[in-house]
């Protein structure tokens, strides 16, 4: 595995110097969202390629980020170290300035709000409520609102996932391409700073890959949902050949056990 | 983080080949003494959480709670009822007979008193609830830990101890309180409706009195004290079997019949150990 981020992002591809993530960079400093030191990927128990290498990195605000590698590179590990769900064998991660290792309980939990995480293959949306339950359930909770109390709230975060339609449905009856998108607005109901996506495209016809390529582009440029801010986005992928023309820097994890992923050919 | 001498008792205890049967017992006492402390620890931090997060996310959480004592409590009522009736039935069916030979009617209410309210009702309910709510509640918590829902409600910030524990051991401990009074109360009276069938000469005020006077102050405080101690291992027994341990699907059906192991061989010493401070 080699952490490299690779700026084969091209401004010509779908923005220009002009851009908002372009001039935050050029203009004012945007603030450090996370530091990855020295970061071993492997699982407890399951020692794999990954544990022999190490990843650095820098998340800057407005940073959109693509980690692509193959089945057992770390990619979800690298996730779910970040959301604070698996503690690393190695290194050092700070969120938000503060060493997640001296974390705890609670403070974990506030650390999470800041970070929003849409899993992989289902995206884990609770089976026994309804769309618009899974999406309510975080704001509810934190804010302690009933469901009723937040619908004005989440209707159109609904709307702008398309997934209105579905709102009463529970998730078992939707088909699998929707359920991202039910991920990702459960995930952006707490309008965290850092979001983090678990192979958002796999699967999905061109439509959909469309659809949220746009989206997160228009989050990391800073959408009215965000008062205009830039969100931070990570995402993996088995594939780097979707996100290419993106705004995006790659970072490849190579697996010993598969031939390396090329980068995609530079937009000009 | 787990000490390494206590990571070296978890490995001796749950390794059971071999030796001689004191390294056997060894072993078996071991490993009962790591899952208690699991238990226990478990059980400090549920009520912790409890206590520091009763009103934290209200609108939310008390809705569950309530949801989780009228399935634990209101929907078993019909059977905890039959199974009550049955049990005076039983119970005075058995004993009548006996006492009618010997003379001794007048102890019908004692005899309802220390077999119904201060043995056989808390203990029929604990049952009844475990073998209903209890692993439905495993079955439920554990799907839930192998199909990542525990990981996703971490990554939304919400406490999952809070949110899928606390109000199941609320709603499971008050419920198996009320629920054990209600069964008391209906045995009571299935006993004297089945007395009344036999012709036995005991009206329903003597009947009455024969209880008042068996009855002491201190079994009131024993019914609440069993009552407690039983739902509170039912449920943190569950509850902890179901969510405390990684799972898979295929592991899920192990966890259930392993909480209801658990749950009757507690339920019976801590029953034990109430009845020794009674003698005493």
């Amino acid at each position: 595995m080699i952490g490299h981020p690779d700026k084969s992002s091209a401004p010509a591809a779908g923005g220009s110097a002009a851009s908002p993530v372009m001039s935050c960079r050029t203009e004012d400093p945007p603030s450090v969202v996370a530091e990855i030191q020295e970061l071993c990927l492997a699982s407890p128990g399951r020692p794999g390629p990954a544990a022999s290498h190490s990843l650095s990195c820098t998340l800057r605000q407005g940073d959109y980020h693509v980690v692509v590698g193959g089945g057992s590179s770390g990619k979800t590990r690298l996730l779910e170290i970040l959301a604070g769900l698996a503690r690393p064998e190695a290194g050092a991660v700070r969120l938000f300035g503060r060493d997640t290792s001296a974390l705890r309980g609670d403070d974990w939990m506030e650390m999470r709000r800041r970070v929003g995480l849409v899993f992989d293959d289902g995206c884990r949306l609770f089976p026994q409520m309804t769309v618009i339950e899974n999406v309510a359930l975080p704001v509810c909770y934190h804010l302690n609102q009933s469901f009723e109390e937040v619908r004005s709230f989440v209707d159109p975060l609904l709307d702008w996932m398309g997934i209105t339609h579905l709102r009463d449905q529970i998730p078992g009856r939707i088909g699998r391409g929707w359920r991202p998108r039910i991920g990702l607005a459960r995930a952006l109901t707490t309008k965290p700073e850092l979001l983090l996506l678990d192979n958002p495209l796999a699967g999905l016809d061109p439509d959909q890959t469309s659809w949220w390529l746009g989206l997160l582009k228009s989050l990391v440029r800073g959408h009215a949902w965000y008062g205009g801010v830039p969100v931070t986005v990570l995402v993996t992928a088995s594939d780097p050949a979707p996100w290419n023309g993106s705004e995006c820097l790659f970072t490849y994890l190579h697996d010993v056990n598969q031939d390396p992923i090329e980068p995609p050919a530079r937009q000009t | 983080m787990r000490s390494r001498a206590a990571a070296s008792y978890a490995g001796i205890a749950s390794d059971t080949r071999g030796g001689s049967a004191a390294t056997r017992f060894g072993r078996v006492f071991l490993r009962a003494m790591v899952v208690a402390r699991d238990l226990g620890a478990f059980f400090l931090i549920t009520l912790a959480v409890v206590l520091t997060k009763f009103n934290v996310a209200s609108k939310v959480m008390h809705p569950m709670m309530r949801r989780e004592m009228t399935r634990a409590g209101f929907k078993l009522l019909p059977m905890a009822a039959f199974m009550a009736l049955g049990l005076g039935f039983l119970v005075i069916g058995q004993s009548v007979a006996l006492l009618t030979q010997v003379g001794a009617q007048d102890l019908t209410g004692t005899i309802m008193v220390t077999v119904i309210i201060r043995e056989l009702g808390p203990a029929v309910t604990a049952l009844l609830m475990l073998s209903k709510i209890g692993t439905a509640t495993v079955i439920e918590l554990g799907t839930a830990r192998a199909l990542g829902e525990v990981e996703a409600l971490e990554a939304l910030g919400i406490d999952p101890v809070h949110y899928l524990v606390a109000p199941r051991v609320c709603g499971m401990a008050l419920s198996t309180f009320a629920l054990t009074v209600y069964s008391i109360l209906l045995s009571l009276a299935g006993g004297y409706m089945f007395a009344f069938l036999q012709n036995v000469p005991i009206t329903p005020g003597v009947y009455l009195s024969q209880i008042g006077n068996a009855l002491k102050w201190s079994d009131f405080i024993l019914l609440a004290m069993k009552t407690a101690v039983f739902g509170g291992i039912i449920s943190m027994t569950c509850c902890y079997e179901g969510l405390a341990r990684p799972l898979d699907l295929g592991d899920v059906s192990e966890a259930t019949t392993r909480a209801v192991m658990r749950s009757v061989v507690l339920c019976v010493v801590f029953d034990g150990i109430f009845l020794l401070q009674t003698l005493i």
